[in-house]
């Protein structure tokens, strides 16, 4: 901008003022999430006493290695990452492939396959008719429950096909005339020019299968299936009730009576782990969600 | 004659892309139509034993039996209250720190800024529900610094006061998300023609000037069109995750809101077609509302997004 050299007092204060709230403003971005990583690296009992803001009063490991030696907790891990890394590997080429398809101008149907797509963003069966439907397809109590009802997305399908719609077309002509089908156009020419896309769409369906608990809640029973977060709700739930009511219930005597540490000493060091990745990778990430929901907005 | 001919030619060029979208058309069916059709259990009495065809036409029993109970009053409010905090309250925020943030002229403070404040955005609401039961508890950051201001005389139970509820829903709302929907603003400033800054900085315009009547004009076609989707929202876009993830006995008479509801009527109680019911009266309000900001849209602005 331009530099004033005829500044009001005005505009001067308002210039130190902005300064300094927005430096709150990154104190308290940041500060709620430093008070939880300290916390969860000091002995769960002395933290309930409280009175730790900066440091850790009694530095301890504990937590973590509580966390990484309960069993429990190591499946619920196993299986965060399995449908994380399958998840995305399937939903992205998935999507991409029908997104590949209705983005080609002639293909005739084109009207109808979109329709039939973009008609699901507005309207839905709703909890109850999605869970009766889960139940009757086999899917309760099993791990491809985490991964097929996430196969596609329409809005997802949309940020690929505005992109695939850039591509030149005679990108893919060449390859025609040498008698290459479309299937092998997609993965031999479009796919490599288009991994930006792929890259965002991926980063959007990782991080949501990552956090994802509301599918192990409703329609999983078995400690075998048992997700991270899922895990983590489980024990917040019992925690809620039993932090308020003090009632004890047999989850959370189970919990205790295997793990000494506090529950909220143990739940923070599980949320540090699971945040971690996430938060490593942010500074990359930021630009892909960037990107997709810029693209996301300019067709909208 | 030969118009059928030409389409079977082509259906049998382009057979591998039709191929392709097979597979999604079949998961669309399956995932999202078959679902759609089994909305009609709102008007059945649904057992799993007799399947959706099966069971008996029950007609409005449900909505009536939904419109008559003198405990949804309590569950409308909440969702409601928490809506309008959650899309219109909280709307002006993501401006005003774009604004804000626009007028620093050093461009490495304003980068990292930017940077931090999308943080939260990638923490899931499990972990933000997590992190708010040690901010928020006695012995907590939150009741240490009011104290230490002097707002407090002695240690607060928020998340034990029913009347904090919705307050503190508010506030964990703009933790995690002032910075990532600012983003949007950013970008239409970043769109702003700078000759109009130079002009006005020759005819003397000061630094508030140029937020009122160049920056803030320039974006406000930006500003209406997520003003009509926040509004399309008003009524249904409470918070599922915080309402259910920070509720206890004896907050619940103030977090307890439609999406909690259904869950806990429909799932844990079994009472599937009245859950269902209520769910698609809130889908139906939904879509009203969302149809109605379009259509005032397209009349006020010619904005619209169908």
């Amino acid at each position: 901008m331009i530099a004033g050299n005829n500044k009001s007092l005005l505009e001067k204060t308002f210039e130190s003022l902005n300064y300094l709230f927005l430096s709150l403003f990154i104190f308290f971005t940041l500060y709620p999430f430093y008070y939880c990583v300290m916390l969860s690296f000091n002995d769960g009992k002395d933290a309930e006493s409280g009175g730790i803001y900066f440091w850790p009063r009694l530095f301890t490991l504990e937590n973590y290695r509580r966390v990484f030696s309960d069993p429990y907790i190591l499946v619920g891990f196993r299986n965060s990452i399995l449908r994380t890394v399958i998840g995305v590997v399937l939903a992205v080429f998935f999507t991409a492939m029908y997104a590949y398809a209705v983005s080609r101008r002639d293909l005739l149907f084109k009207k109808v396959y979109l329709t039939i797509g973009i008609i699901t963003m507005y309207f839905g069966g709703g909890l109850i008719p999605y869970y009766i439907l889960i139940n009757r397809i086999g899917l309760i109590d099993n791990f491809l429950v985490y991964i097929i009802p996430g196969l596609f997305s329409m809005s997802n399908a949309i940020l690929f096909i505005t992109y695939f719609r850039d591509i030149p077309v005679s990108l893919e002509e060449s390859a025609k005339i040498d008698g290459a089908n479309d299937i092998y156009i997609f993965y031999k020419i479009i796919f490599p020019v288009s991994l930006p896309i792929f890259a965002c769409i991926a980063l959007f369906i990782g991080v949501s299968q990552w956090n994802s608990w509301f599918d192990t809640m409703l329609y999983t029973n078995s400690d075998n299936l048992e997700t991270l977060p899922h895990l983590m709700v489980k024990i917040l739930n019992t925690q809620n009730y039993m932090n308020e009511m003090a009632a004890k219930s047999q989850f959370v005597e189970d919990i205790t009576k295997r793990i000494p540490v506090t529950t909220n000493s143990l739940l923070l060091a599980m949320m540090v782990i699971t945040a971690f990745p996430i938060i490593v990778l942010y500074p990359f990430l930021q630009k892909y969600f960037i990107k997709g929901i810029m693209i996301g907005s300019i067709k909208g | 004659m030969q118009k059928v001919n030409i389409i079977i030619k082509k259906l049998k060029m382009q057979k591998y892309l039709h191929i392709m979208t097979i597979p999604t058309v079949i998961w669309l069916i399956i995932f999202c139509y078959i679902p759609m059709y089994g909305l009609q259990i709102a008007f059945k009495n649904f057992m799993f034993n007799k399947g959706i065809l099966g069971s008996a036409w029950v007609g409005l029993k449900h909505f009536i039996t939904f419109f008559t109970d003198p405990y949804i009053k309590n569950v409308l409010i909440n969702t409601f209250a928490l809506s309008v905090i959650r899309s219109i309250l909280i709307f002006p925020i993501p401006i005003i720190f774009a604004l804000l943030l626009n007028e620093v002229s050093n461009s490495l403070f304003k980068k990292i800024t930017q940077t931090i404040s999308y943080l939260p955005y990638f923490i899931s609401w499990v972990m933000v529900a997590i992190m708010a039961n040690s901010w928020l508890s006695t012995t907590g950051f939150i009741n240490k610094l009011m104290m230490f201001l002097g707002i407090i005389e002695e240690p607060y139970l928020f998340l034990g006061t029913p009347n904090a509820f919705w307050w503190i829903a508010m506030f964990l709302e703009i933790w995690k998300t002032t910075g990532w929907s600012s983003i949007i603003f950013l970008a239409a400033i970043s769109g702003i023609d700078q000759e109009m800054y130079e002009s006005s900085f020759i005819d003397g315009a000061n630094r508030f000037q140029r937020i009122w009547y160049i920056t803030l004009p320039s974006i406000l076609g930006t500003i209406m069109i997520l003003l009509i989707l926040t509004l399309s929202r008003v009524l249904t876009s409470a918070n599922f995750e915080v309402s259910y993830l920070l509720s206890n006995p004896l907050n619940f008479s103030k977090s307890d809101i439609l999406a909690t509801y259904i869950l806990r009527i429909g799932i844990s109680l079994g009472r599937y077609s009245y859950a269902t019911a209520v769910g698609l009266l809130q889908s139906v309000v939904a879509f009203v509302l969302l149809f109605a900001a379009n259509f005032g849209s397209k009349k006020a602005t010619d904005i619209s997004f169908f």
